[in-house]
């Protein structure tokens, strides 16, 4: 293995963000009331101190979080900043790199010489309590009563699909004192508004505590940024309304500077009380932090996650057959965290397809030359994510088709403007996402796809008979076919030997489509309809025999019961009988040759691909599945009726069937009895 | 439209199948007036699956249909539900739905 | 689990006759694969059939997470079939197939010892008087008044799996 350290990673990610600090707080020096240098250096601070921990610099994320309070009192107008401050954390870096250089190192002295002169110019830094804040200042000491504090906080929408789990946050909170903690489902939209991804969901938590504020605050430490937070003690203001509903809700950023002032119709007692993060410079909010992480390590991670599922299924068999209630308890426990983790491992893989689109910029510029025509190149949905793997893959067909669009789609200026077009003509590539797919698709403003010369040329190709009957969206699709080009003459662009046939195929073994829409004169849109990763597709899992499979969903069309007799009836033939039409049909027990006897109940589970159907007689439908695919071994290319397999959370494996090949051998066997017949 | 229904939903209750069980629930409330809904007790369950129940609880009161557990909420089911606050401040109506309880209140 | 032994490659001399190898038992015949290949020895785990397989490797495991075949070299060689016991294990090997470097499991009834053997001392199988494929077999080295089997692997692989009988 020839894996970098992951301490490596995390060095060059602290050496950046180190660099920021220290220009951050230079410029900090010159500018002491400048809140967005306040916040880039707290934004550093909070950064490293996090990934610090994730890698195991646990001296650096202990040491770095003495200077991220202090900054967050700055931030927050509880504390100023001040030049003494500002020397007292420029000099804290400099340990902070040498805690990152040399973890282990002796720093005992040097680190409390440190904090001290931090804590000096903290305590003198305190602001006066401002009248915008009317909440007491934090206290930096553990207060020695319990307080009550109450917490109210709403979670960003995507709190569930970033793989965090609300609850722990709640079992968190419960672990700090006695606590109250009640759900707010008032911001629950309708159920066909709900994208059940998503969170709305919201919290009023009552805590007794001898904790700090800040220790309640460190337990939404990695969301902070992100959520509507709101920590009061009853001393603080007025006394709290006994059952008053919580008015949290939680909102994506734009929205939140609004509603960090009280709408009027809502007027509350804790009108003080402020999301924790900072709503005036949406630019600065939308900063991710991330950790860059080779993708073939995210494969490792999949993989350990799957062995930490079998050892946990047999925790799991051993802890049923035991009396112990304490190894129950862990067994449950560590159960739940696997499937957490599973959850996790999945949206991991994400990236913008941002990273994808940045790339044709340069190649429209280079278009502009070569072609000569003023193009602008648009795009939308940046922000939608794709498996990384999948969005490496669309690279190149997505480079043909702006090219495409570029010198075919296109016309040149005088012809534009004969059209009454702007010169400029206009590229715009946009991706969204709906369920389990992302359409990408590119469009241009220019003459749409000429239907006469495509005619001509699938005529002069073979491709069909002369003067034939062709539907427009037929004709169109004939592009796909391999070999065809409309462009009459072969420019230095496109038809370089690549077809669209090449971009279709490319986008098929994706296990996406392609379609294409073009109005003469008006332009046209080629739209690419794409799973949202490769390594995991919604199945149904079915039970054939004693084995297990996974069908791919978008395969299939329904599913439907037998009769005892109706099942009676089918044997020997080839179809069955769905509703109007004949549907071949295939046994799974048979080919499967399972030896056993079938479930009195057979289901069958139709599956087309396209226009052809069949169905797929089974014991049991076990259920929805979501699937991570694994390929299969070298050894099993001779088998074509599995495309690959996957881990059941019990373990245990179960095999993908390919649709394709089933469906033709459903052919194959229907035209076999037909024969025999 | 036919009258009732018992839907089994499928063990894994997570917002890795939310959206599953998002367009099962939605279908069933579609097609029927009165859905029960059976939950394997082996259910691995997140708090998104809570949110879902209450949206599609919500509807079904809105349009007048009846929707019901089969069994009161146990195992993992009930630990979310726990761990949620969902029952801290429960309506009769609310521990009538998940726990089965009658009104004593 | 894996003997720290059996991940390092093995040491060989300098006249590169000597080899470290893993011995095992099939069907009451020792058997040896290079110890540099072997990844790990595991107890037997849960095994899926693969319908429509070469009947040698008619089963995949989960094995950390991969799906990897599992081979049977018992079926491979037409030896009887027995059942699995508790001294059952699953030796893993790491092969190249195809220029892919895979994972492969083979079901072995006892595995033995890690031993230094000297290839000097192997003869080719003989072509006649073998019970088994001589094609499958890439020598015999005895041992202690015994046969030592080195198996082909690639061999048996690739082939298509209905071992052919020597008449």
């Amino acid at each position: 293995m020839s894996n970098p350290d992951p301490a490596d990673i995390f060095r060059i990610e602290a050496a950046e963000l180190l660099e920021q600090m220290e220009q951050g707080l230079l410029d900090l020096e010159h500018r002491l009331d400048d809140r967005t240098l306040v916040d880039a250096v707290f934004r550093a601070l909070h950064t490293l101190k996090g990934s610090g921990a994730m890698f195991g610099f646990d001296r650096l994320a202990a040491f770095t979080h003495h200077c991220e309070t202090a900054f967050d009192r700055v931030r927050k107008g509880q504390a100023e900043a001040t030049p003494a401050l500002v020397s007292a954390v420029l000099e804290a870096r400099d340990h902070m790199r040498a805690l990152v250089e040399d973890p282990s190192g002796d720093h005992a002295a040097e680190e409390r010489y440190l904090l001290e002169r931090l804590q000096a110019a903290v305590s003198g830094a305190v602001a006066a309590p401002m009248a915008s804040v009317a909440d007491a200042p934090a206290k930096t000491a553990t207060p020695t009563a319990p307080t009550t504090w109450r917490i109210r906080f709403g979670l960003p929408e995507n709190t569930f699909v970033n793989g965090t789990n609300p609850l722990s946050f709640l079992d968190e909170l419960r672990a700090m004192g006695e606590c109250r903690v009640v759900l707010d489902r008032s911001t629950l939209p309708p159920l066909e508004q709900l994208d059940p991804t998503a969170l709305y969901l919201a919290w009023d938590v009552t805590l007794t505590t001898d904790r700090s504020r800040a220790d309640i605050e460190d337990v939404f430490l990695f969301v902070m940024d992100d959520m509507a937070l709101e920590i009061e003690a009853p001393s603080d203001g007025a006394p709290l309304p006994e059952v008053a509903p919580p008015v949290l809700s939680d909102i994506d950023a734009p929205a939140r500077a609004a509603a960090a002032e009280p709408p009027p119709e809502r007027p509350e007692p804790e009108a003080a009380a402020r999301p924790v993060a900072d709503a005036a410079d949406p630019k600065l909010r939308r900063k991710v932090e991330s950790v860059r992480v080779p993708a073939e390590r995210l494969d490792e991670l999949m993989d350990r996650v799957g062995e930490l599922v079998i050892v946990q299924s047999r925790l799991q068999q051993i802890a049923a057959t035991s009396s112990d209630i304490g190894l129950r308890t862990v067994s449950e426990e560590m159960e739940r965290l696997c499937s957490e983790l599973r959850v996790t491992m999945m949206v991991l893989r994400m990236v913008p397809v941002a990273t994808l689109f940045d790339r044709y910029r340069r190649l429209v510029h280079d278009l502009q030359r070569d072609t000569g025509k003023k193009i602008e190149l648009s795009t939308d949905g940046e922000s939608t994510e794709m498996d990384k793997t999948v969005i490496e893959r669309l690279a190149d067909p997505l480079v043909h088709l702006v090219r495409n669009a570029a010198d075919h789609g296109l016309e040149n200026g005088e012809a534009r403007r004969a059209a009454g077009k702007p010169e400029a003509g206009s590229i715009r590539l946009s991706a969204r996402q709906t369920g389990g797919e992302v359409i990408i698709s590119v469009t241009d403003d220019g003459r749409g796809i000429d239907r006469a010369r495509v005619r001509a040329k699938a005529e002069a190709a073979g491709l069909i008979q002369p003067g034939a009957t062709i539907a427009d969206q037929d004709l169109l699709q004939l592009i796909f076919q391999p070999g065809f080009s409309t462009a009459s003459s072969v420019t230095n662009l496109s038809g370089r030997g690549v077809g669209m046939d090449v971009v279709k195929k490319a986008i098929e073994s994706l296990h996406g489509s392609i379609d294409l829409a073009s109005r003469p004169g008006e332009g046209s849109t080629v739209s690419l309809r794409i799973p949202l990763t490769l390594a995991i597709i919604d199945g149904l899992l079915v039970r054939v025999g004693e084995g297990r499979y996974v069908i791919p969903l978008p395969a299939v069309e329904e599913c439907i019961e037998l009769s005892q007799e109706e099942d009676l009836r089918s044997r020997g033939r080839a179809f069955l009988s769905l509703r109007d039409t004949l549907v071949p049909f295939i046994r799974l027990r048979e080919l499967f040759a399972t030896g056993t006897r079938p479930d009195p109940y057979q289901k069958m589970v139709v599956v087309s691909t396209g226009e052809e159907r069949v169905g797929l007689i089974v014991d049991q439908i076990i259920g929805h599945h979501q699937t991570v695919i694994k390929s299969m071994s070298k050894l099993h290319d001779d088998v074509t009726t599995f495309s690959g397999a996957t881990i059941l959370g019990d373990g245990s494996v179960a095999l993908i069937l390919d649709v394709a090949n089933l469906v033709s051998l459903g052919q194959e066997q229907e035209a076999q009895l037909r024969a025999i017949a | 439209m036919e009258n009732s229904t018992v839907i089994r939903m499928h063990p894994n209750l997570c917002v890795s199948d939310i959206r599953a069980s998002y367009s099962t629930l939605v279908e069933a409330l579609d097609g029927f007036s009165s859905i029960q809904l059976g939950i394997p007790t082996d259910a691995i369950v997140d708090l998104s699956f809570l949110q879902l129940i209450e949206a599609a609880r919500l509807r079904a009161n809105e349009q007048g249909k009846s929707l019901s557990l089969l069994e009161p909420a146990n195992g993992e089911l009930r630990r979310a539900l726990d761990r949620s606050g969902l029952m801290t401040a429960a309506t009769s109506a609310d521990r009538s739905f998940w726990l089965h309880e009658e009104t004593t209140q | 689990m894996s003997d720290p032994a059996l991940k390092t490659k093995a040491v060989r001399d300098a006249s590169a006759d000597e080899i470290e190898v893993l011995t095992f038992e099939i069907g009451g015949e020792t058997f040896a694969l290079e110890a540099a290949i072997v990844r790990e020895i595991l107890d037997l785990l849960p095994e899926t059939i693969v319908p429509g397989s070469r009947p040698f490797v008619n089963a995949v495991i989960n094995f950390r997470g991969k799906v990897i075949p599992l081979a049977d070299i018992r079926v491979a060689m037409g030896m009887p079939a027995a059942a699995a016991t508790i001294d059952s294990r699953i030796v893993v090997v790491e092969l190249d197939l195809d220029g892919t470097p895979s994972l492969v499991g083979l079901r072995t009834d006892r595995v033995n010892e890690v031993a230094t053997l000297s290839k000097a001392g192997g003869e080719p199988p003989p072509r006649v008087g073998l019970r088994w494929p001589p094609q499958f077999i890439e020598c015999l080295i005895h041992r202690e008044g015994a046969f030592i089997i080195f198996p082909d692997l690639r061999t048996i692989f690739s082939s298509k799996g209905r071992a052919s009988q020597p008449d």
